[in-house]
């Protein structure tokens, strides 16, 4: 008797327990850390023996935030930073996908060759485009100055310094946006790109007419994706700019660490970082919603 | 189907037990261990060109004592998260932790590390034990750094700027080593010859304020002043003496650089000094060996110290960068007397100079006026001539959030964003706002 209850019951919550380890995962590494971070947000902390004391302040934290002229700076770099470099990346990244995708031999070493800059560490791109950007020993200015030019101070200087980390993101990520283009290239069906050469499409007009539209779902995976790897660009920063000139290069992680680690303003720091989120979903969100609008448009088509 | 459901139920009940007594098994096995009287002794320290040294001296401490000492490096930009987490824990990992001059006074006022009188009464400095300012010491009531305070850490790392010149190049020019703002600009002057030569670097990213300090406090300005009459604290950053000293770093930065003036810390400055491109920097006692390391210097046996200059002679102000070494105070006591033992040992002279041979920045003024008779620690001189005129840095509990705000106005001023005097007056209403949000009294 006792045997049927107890089944009975696992036959009725069953969906609950297959459902228990996903939940339990989720609460554990995904809600309960963010929690804390809202929580820290509305707090200020001290530190006290035994501990931290969380203080509750209200909405102090973030009304600080909106009057900050550094934040707002760093997340406009950031901003731009992240359309930048995403537009540009997205661009190379397809027309090098495409072109990897009609090579026939070879297109293995095309491959690993694009997507090497991805597997380095960015520490170790910062190091090396340090050693390309150096105003005195850099690899730049020295073949410039080869060429008897005299080469300009690309960290440091006011007009430089930002368009130079654009530099190193682009290609530091295309490769990443490349290798997910790719993988829908490499699905592309055959049939319908040979369908328009035989009724006299151009090669530009197939890449435009039939291949685009179909990758279009996946490009828009890869700028979403990467737009918000964008947002949490900090270690190249750190290297070759820590933030200058001035607050030129300033992004919203590089300041948000100084805010935390420097000034010790966890809270502060906490209140930075879930506005941060905010901003990235209601980005994310209006690019899908603008992209839905445009495919409903273009749907004729 | 209905065995696999089964399965999978015990499955997960195990797995949440097992989740629960994994929790409260890290809980046992730190309350076992705080049973236990454990003589080895575990320090948690940055890695840093001077580790080495301090490695040797434990070694040569393990031998003289047969206690045990482990010693845990850490990347000097994680130290001080794991630090907060070690001081905020039930019981500390680590049984000593290195601070660093600019962090350690919040872990003072919050008695996150303990008061060394309150593990031994009876400990106190010997008079040769440097303690710059009294950054040792933490007075509750002032909330400052003061010699009424109760003393919490014992320094290890003394750095504090000097000024290093290439003498075999001033000797050639006829210059003395440089002794005032004046002479600095005027040796700069002579040496600009871009790109080969630059005149003088200063540092503009990475605590540019650590730089400006040097020059303020020399002009008998400051950023903070303490009026233990009043109990209150005034601010001098929109003084005049801040407004000369603002002028004057910024034609140590600016005026005989290289172009990427704005890009340079302390690592680029030591490095254009190594590469031989300018006469003269000045910086922190640690960065001397790498002048003589052949490895990656064009300058070996060229270089040499004195005092960072003021605007007349004797009229000095070197800014201290120490590190001092603390006892978190959430140990058992049967451990912090263990760490009380080893930094009792490694404060006395003949180990200060021991560990100085070794490449350690000694902090005790005997220990560097026995290294200055060694032509080797060329220096030490320079550092024993220095102390007296030390001057700390800011000592209140938002030394960090001051520091990062004049970092964000002194890159801004050197980039030409904002005027020098735009930027002095913001800064003191940012130092007002800060100090009083903290709860401090300001003139």
């Amino acid at each position: 008797m006792r045997h049927r209850n107890l089944h009975r019951w696992i036959d009725d919550n069953f969906k609950f327990i297959a459902l228990a380890p996903i939940i339990l995962v989720l609460v554990i590494l995904v809600l309960m850390p963010v929690g804390r971070l809202f929580s820290t947000s509305f707090s200020e902390v001290k530190f006290v023996s035994g501990g931290l004391l969380f203080n509750p302040i209200g909405f102090e934290n973030y009304r600080n935030a909106f009057k900050d002229a550094v934040a707002a700076r760093a997340l406009l770099n950031t901003t731009l930073l992240a359309i930048i470099s995403v537009s540009v990346e997205v661009v190379i990244a397809v027309v090098l996908a495409l072109s990897v995708g009609y090579i026939k031999r070879g297109n293995t070493f095309f491959r690993t060759i694009f997507i090497f800059p991805m597997l380095l560490p960015p520490i170790a791109i910062g190091v090396m485009w340090l050693m390309i950007y150096d105003f005195n020993y850099g690899v730049l200015n020295s073949v410039l100055a080869f060429l008897g030019m005299k080469g300009p101070a690309w960290l440091a200087s006011n007009s430089l310094a930002f368009p130079s980390i654009i530099v190193v993101d682009i290609w530091h990520w295309t490769s990443f946006v490349f290798l997910i283009v790719l993988a829908g290239v490499e699905t592309l069906p055959h049939e319908l790109s040979e369908s328009g050469r035989i009724d006299g499409a151009t090669e530009f007009q197939i890449v435009r007419k039939i291949q685009l539209p179909i990758l279009r779902p996946i490009i828009m995976t890869a700028i979403v994706t990467r737009t918000i790897f964008a947002f949490k660009v900090y270690e190249q920063i750190y290297l070759l700019t820590d933030g200058g000139p001035g607050n030129r290069t300033e992004v919203i992680s590089s300041y948000i660490m100084r805010v935390y680690f420097n000034e010790n303003r966890m809270g502060y720091a906490s209140a930075l970082s879930v506005l941060t989120l905010i901003f990235i979903a209601v980005l994310v969100f209006a690019f899908n919603q603008l992209q839905k609008r445009v495919f409903v448009e273009k749907g004729g088509e | 189907m209905r065995f696999v459901k089964k399965s999978m139920t015990i499955a997960m009940l195990m797995l949440i037990v097992g989740l629960m007594v994994f929790a409260g098994g890290s809980t046992e096995q730190t309350s076992a261990e705080s049973g236990e009287k454990l003589p080895a002794i575990s320090i948690l320290i940055n890695e840093s060109p001077w580790l080495d040294a301090f490695r040797k001296i434990v070694d040569v401490y393990e031998k003289e004592t047969g206690n045990q000492v482990e010693i845990v490096g850490s990347p000097y930009s994680a130290l001080l998260t794991r630090i907060t987490n070690t001081l905020t824990a039930p019981e500390s990992e680590f049984d000593i932790v290195i601070l660093d001059e600019v962090w350690s006074n919040q872990f003072f006022d919050g008695e996150l590390v303990a008061a060394l009188t309150d593990i031994d009464p009876d400990f106190a400095f010997d008079e040769g034990v440097l303690e710059y300012d009294w950054a040792t010491r933490w007075d509750h009531e002032l909330g400052t750094n003061a010699e009424s305070g109760k003393i919490y850490a014992v320094p290890i790392n003394g750095n504090m700027q000097i000024m290093y010149y290439r003498a075999d190049l001033l000797d050639e020019a006829g210059f003395d080593p440089p002794q005032t703002w004046d002479d600095v600009f005027e040796i700069a002057k002579y040496f600009y010859d871009p790109p080969n030569m630059y005149g003088m670097v200063g540092r503009a990213t990475g605590r540019p304020d650590f730089g400006y300090q040097a020059i303020i406090h020399s002009l008998g300005g400051y950023l903070l002043d303490y009026d233990s009459t009043q109990g209150t604290w005034d601010i001098g950053i929109n003084k005049p003496e801040a407004h000369e000293a603002l002028d004057i770093y910024l034609r140590l930065v600016k005026q005989y650089s290289p172009d990427d003036y704005a890009n340079i810390g302390q690592a680029q400055m030591i490095s254009l000094m190594q590469s031989g491109r300018v006469p003269m920097i000045y910086t922190v006692t640690a960065a001397a060996p790498n002048f003589d390391d052949p490895a990656t210097s064009t300058v070996v046996g060229k270089v040499r110290a004195t005092v960072v200059p003021g605007p007349r002679p004797g009229e000095n102000a070197p800014t201290t960068g120490i590190q001092p070494f603390a006892i978190p105070n959430n140990l058992p006591d049967a451990r912090k007397q263990a760490a009380l033992a080893f930094l009792k040992w490694v404060i006395q002279p003949d180990v200060q100079v021991q560990f100085g041979k070794f490449g350690g920045i000694v902090t005790r003024q005997d220990a560097w006026e026995t290294l200055s008779e060694d032509p080797k620690f060329w220096w030490a001189e320079a550092v024993a001539k220095s102390t007296p005129y030390a001057h700390g840095q800011i000592r209140v509990t938002v030394g960090g959030r001051i520091f990062s705000a004049l970092e964000t106005l002194l890159r801004s001023v050197v980039a030409g964003d904002t005027t020098p005097d735009e930027t002095l007056r913001k800064a003191e209403v940012e130092i007002r706002s800060i100090m009083e949000s903290a709860g401090y009294k300001v003139k």
